[in-house]
């Protein structure tokens, strides 16, 4: 079966934008995307991996076992030879992949901590059953989730360096293309993707450009002292987020064929790497991130 | 599926989903005994042995991951690796789907949804064939309306009520009239791909949906697909009316009810007007847009044919006047099919139902604690070969193994999932007290446990009791917006029954600890202690007090860990809540000053250092 290909998505700009940062940059350390059922969430992870050089979508399901994540003995081997010999679970073949977790509120308690030590670190430690052993396991981590079942733990939430809100469309026209695509493909996979393949070489030919022009992308103290501020305007108290901001910022820059990061670059990074890490009010119902992108609106209208 | 007599709308669901390979998720939903199963096995039968994979309720999680066979104490050296059974699965059926533990209903839900099954051979996951259907049963009654979500397609069986039917079915005479047979079903089939959809079905199918109120776009296209499936099955070659609506009912109905359940009809009809008139506004603009570029522009390839453009156009005009009443026909015909789903038409039932919601046994998922030898779900291979270890030297090996390993030698993985506490408030909403503030402060108590719970993986209820009743406001949850739309409103005055409450309270802890086996069931009680109102209306204030103690020494055999906070503060304490609190072998709290944050943080600082001691 092919994917559905990630320039055919109508709509859902944001969790296009934050879902491309991270296949150029993948330091940024992974996007959340929240949303209702049936907005495009899993399609556009997988179709993701399309458009990245080398990289594919690995599944981490909601209740796998921890033998299966982390890797265990290898039993036939070790009855058959006596010799000890590792099998390799999903963090394994996570590295220098996307791991991504669908529902990821519902992870199972003893996944989200194995999950948090081998994000942290890059590696997975192995530390069982007579086994030492540790392998690299940087990872992209994507997770999507709905709200209404539950929250994510702080720490977890942490972890992601993005967040999306995504909503569904309320358009009748809009929706009806979506259909109207959806229905195409199902008719015909290889004439669809025959109709999109020039925008997507596009696509992936402009994320190796960024790839590419990266490094090379500058940020003067100025922008720095902007993103601080901001942070401290905001009361967030994690140091992650500001390097999160600057080095989305960065990325975004690379994206957009620039050098050097401009202001709107921060204030596009903070949209995406902020929402999460506002202090919530359990009682109040305003969203967290409409306030942010009020202060953010509030901002660029002074600075202009 | 001719041994079902009537159903007729039942039966056309499932052969939609038949007909159409992209329908692969379908429910089926009725109450006891209507013939959910009898249906279930019918579909089955379309389909070959090797095809078909009947999951029990009971399947483990490494089962559905596919496993390793090891044969420790056998001697063929045939390859031993057990694929997952949903591998290359043409259909999946489930009949118990709502006794399945909730981990593994996620699990196999995500397994279908995602198509790929991680496999065990180091090449990476393997799709699985993109044909798998998913067929479950849910009983109407079930609580958790949640399990309706994961389907594409969910048909009702509904109790028949005619006499003659009644009659036939239970004769039920496998010789009668076959209805769908199998050709039927592959005719269709190859009808399918030819099947079109005109802009003017697109357009109804979007606006059904957006009127119902469901935001899922998936519904959408499982809605079109529907009616094309429905098309195929009556030799149309379009998409007509009738199918749409007919769709609607299978695709929609049980979406419904993913509005949060208090508030459905009011705001699917606050929504569908707004709907309507934006929609209206809309439509007449494009279309006159339209009308005048149909001709000229690309085909809008909605389908293969080109011939449909032109139907399209002309079908607009004819149905444009019409278009905003019939949206409103089939909404308000789903909103009847969908209240006939969620409706609770039996509370009673809820009590034996509620325990299977989740199974907490041991072994299955979860971290390892130690290694045991009564066989678990898991073999612990470290520990087996260590217990080995000492006899090599003096056992033969068997043929083709390194090691020889007897079967006393077998360790199994004891694991355990960490388990939060259940913390029920019982809150005295009597008029004794000042009631409608402690009220709020006990509602701004549950919701910051709960901010808490799923860290903790605490749950949190509660229960009022003022006049003569008792009601539980909150079952049991973690889920922080579900609780904050169930306490908006909670009234408070009236007599004080004490006993009624403390009755109530001890059989939802019983049931609770019964469904979950290592949840221990917490008891907050708000009140002054002072009962004035008897288990049956109308007894003495001193029988109201003696009933009162008794249920609390009930309590207290139960051993239920109790707290009782104390409503009345400074001087004018009489001493009660502290008198019961002693009766109930319970722990009084008295708090000056009562604040949501006072009692959520003696509350955790109770459970969790003890949760540490477990």
């Amino acid at each position: 079966m092919k994917n559905y290909p990630f320039t055919a998505i109508v709509g859902q700009d944001k969790m296009k934008k934050a879902l491309i940062v991270n296949g150029i940059n993948p330091k940024i350390g992974g996007v959340l995307i929240q949303g209702e059922k049936g907005t495009a969430k899993s399609t556009a992870v997988r179709a993701l991996a399309d458009v990245l050089a080398d990289t594919s979508v690995v599944n981490l399901p909601v209740s796998a076992t921890e033998d299966r994540v982390v890797g265990t003995l290898d039993m036939e081997h070790i009855l058959k030879t006596g010799e000890k010999r590792l099998e390799s679970g999903i963090l394994a073949k996570a590295d220098q992949n996307i791991l991504y977790v669908d529902e990821v509120n519902l992870l199972e308690d003893h996944l989200v901590d194995i999950l948090l030590d081998a994000a942290a670190m890059g590696v997975n430690r192995i530390e069982r059953e007579g086994v030492s052993y540790e392998h690299p396991s940087r990872f992209v981590l994507v997770g999507t989730m709905n709200p209404e079942e539950g929250t994510l733990r702080p720490q977890l939430l942490d972890r992601f360096g993005l967040c999306v809100d995504v909503a569904s469309e309320k358009n009748v026209e809009e929706r009806m293309e979506v259909v109207r695509r959806r229905l195409d493909f199902e008719q015909d996979q290889q004439q669809f993707e025959e109709r999109y393949v020039q925008a997507q070489n596009q696509l992936s030919k402009q994320i190796q450009q960024a790839q590419i022009l990266l490094p090379t992308v500058e940020i003067s103290d100025r922008l720095i002292g902007i993103v601080a501020d901001l942070s401290i305007e905001l009361g967030i108290e994690s140091h992650r987020a500001d390097i999160t901001v600057i080095t989305t910022a960065q990325t975004l820059a690379a994206w957009k064929q620039r050098t050097a990061v401009q202001l709107e670059d921060i204030y596009e990074a903070a949209e995406l790497a902020l929402p999460h890490r506002l202090i919530q009010d359990p009682i109040n119902d305003t969203s967290s991130s409409e306030a942010l992108a009020m202060i953010l609106q509030n901002k660029v209208v002074e600075h202009q | 599926m001719n041994r079902l007599i009537g159903q007729m709308k039942a039966k056309r669901g499932i052969a939609a989903a038949m007909i159409h390979p992209y329908l692969d998720r379908i429910c089926i939903a009725g109450a006891i005994g209507t013939g959910k199963t009898t249906l279930l096995e019918a579909a089955a039968q379309y389909f070959s042995k090797e095809e078909t994979v009947i999951l029990p309720a009971h399947v483990t999680t490494e089962k559905l991951l596919g496993e390793k066979d090891i044969t420790l104490l056998l001697q063929d050296e045939k390859k031993n690796v057990t694929d997952s059974p949903l591998y290359q699965a043409k259909v999946v059926v489930t009949d118990q789907f709502a006794l399945m533990p909730a981990s593994n209903q996620h699990m196999l839900v995500q397994l279908l949804k995602n198509k790929d099954i991680p496999h065990d051979n180091n090449v990476g996951s393997i799709a699985s064939p993109r044909t798998a259907k998913w067929f479950y049963c849910l009983n109407q009654n079930i609580q958790d309306k949640q399990l309706f979500q994961y389907a594409k397609l969910c048909v009702q069986l509904l109790p028949i009520f005619e006499e003659a039917e009644r009659r036939e079915a239970i004769q039920s005479s496998a010789d009668k009239k076959y209805e769908l047979r199998k050709e039927e079903i592959e005719e269709a089939k190859q009808r399918l791909p030819a099947v079109q959809v005109s802009k003017a079905m697109l357009r109804l199918a979007v606006e059904v949906v957006l009127g119902s109120g469901c935001n899922n776009q998936e519904a959408d296209i499982d809605l079109v697909e529907t009616a094309r499936a429905l098309a195929a099955l009556d030799a149309d070659e379009s998409v007509q009316q009738w199918h749409v609506e007919e769709a609607a009912g299978y695709v929609l109905a049980h979406r419904m009810g993913e509005l949060s359940e208090a508030s459905v009809t009011e705001e699917i009809e606050q929504q569908s007007e707004q709907e309507y008139t934006a929609s209206e506004s809309q439509n007449n603009k494009e279309h006159s847009a339209e009308e005048g570029a149909v001709n000229n522009d690309k085909p809008e390839n909605i389908t293969t044919g080109e011939s449909i453009e032109k139907e399209a156009s002309q079908n607009e005009q004819k149905e444009t006047g019409g278009k905003e009443e019939e949206t409103e026909q089939i909404v308000a015909a789903l909103k009847v099919q969908s209240e006939l789903l969620f409706t609770k038409r039996n509370d009673r039932l809820s009590g034996f139902q509620g325990k299977h919601q989740e199974n907490n046994q041991l072994g299955g998922n979860g971290r390892m604690i130690r290694a045991v030898m009564k066989p678990t779900e898991t073999l612990s291979l470290h520990h087996t070969l260590s217990a080995a270890a000492p006899y090599m030297k003096i056992r033969e090996p068997r043929k083709g193994m390194a090691w020889a390993i007897e079967k006393e030698d077998m360790r199994f993985k004891l694991k355990e999932k960490q388990q939060g506490f259940t913390i029920l408030f019982l809150v005295d909403a009597s008029r004794s007290i000042a009631a409608k503030k402690q009220m709020q402060v006990v509602k701004g108590a549950v919701m910051e446990l709960l901010r808490q719970a799923y860290q903790k993986r605490d749950r949190v209820g509660l229960v009022s009791f003022r006049k003569t009743e008792v009601i539980e406001e909150l079952p049991f949850t973690n889920k922080f917006a579900e609780a904050k739309s169930k306490l908006r409103d909670i009234p408070t005055g009236g007599k004080t029954p004490l006993a009624a409450g403390l009755k109530k309270a001890l059989t939802l802890c019983e049931k609770e600890r019964r469904s979950h086996h290592q949840a221990v069931p917490y008891l907050v009680l708000l009140t002054d202690g002072n009962a004035n109102e008897t288990l049956k209306p109308g007894g003495t204030a001193a029988q109201a007090r003696s009933e009162a103690y008794h249920m609390a020494r009930k309590i207290a055999a139960a051993s239920f860990p109790v707290s009782v906070i104390d409503t009345q503060s400074g001087r004018n304490r009489f001493g009660l809540a502290e008198e019961l609190a002693a009766v109930l072998d319970g722990e009084y709290i008295s708090l000056d000053v009562l604040t949501d944050q006072a009692i959520a943080r003696t509350i955790q600082n109770k459970l969790h250092p003890l949760a540490n001691y477990k």
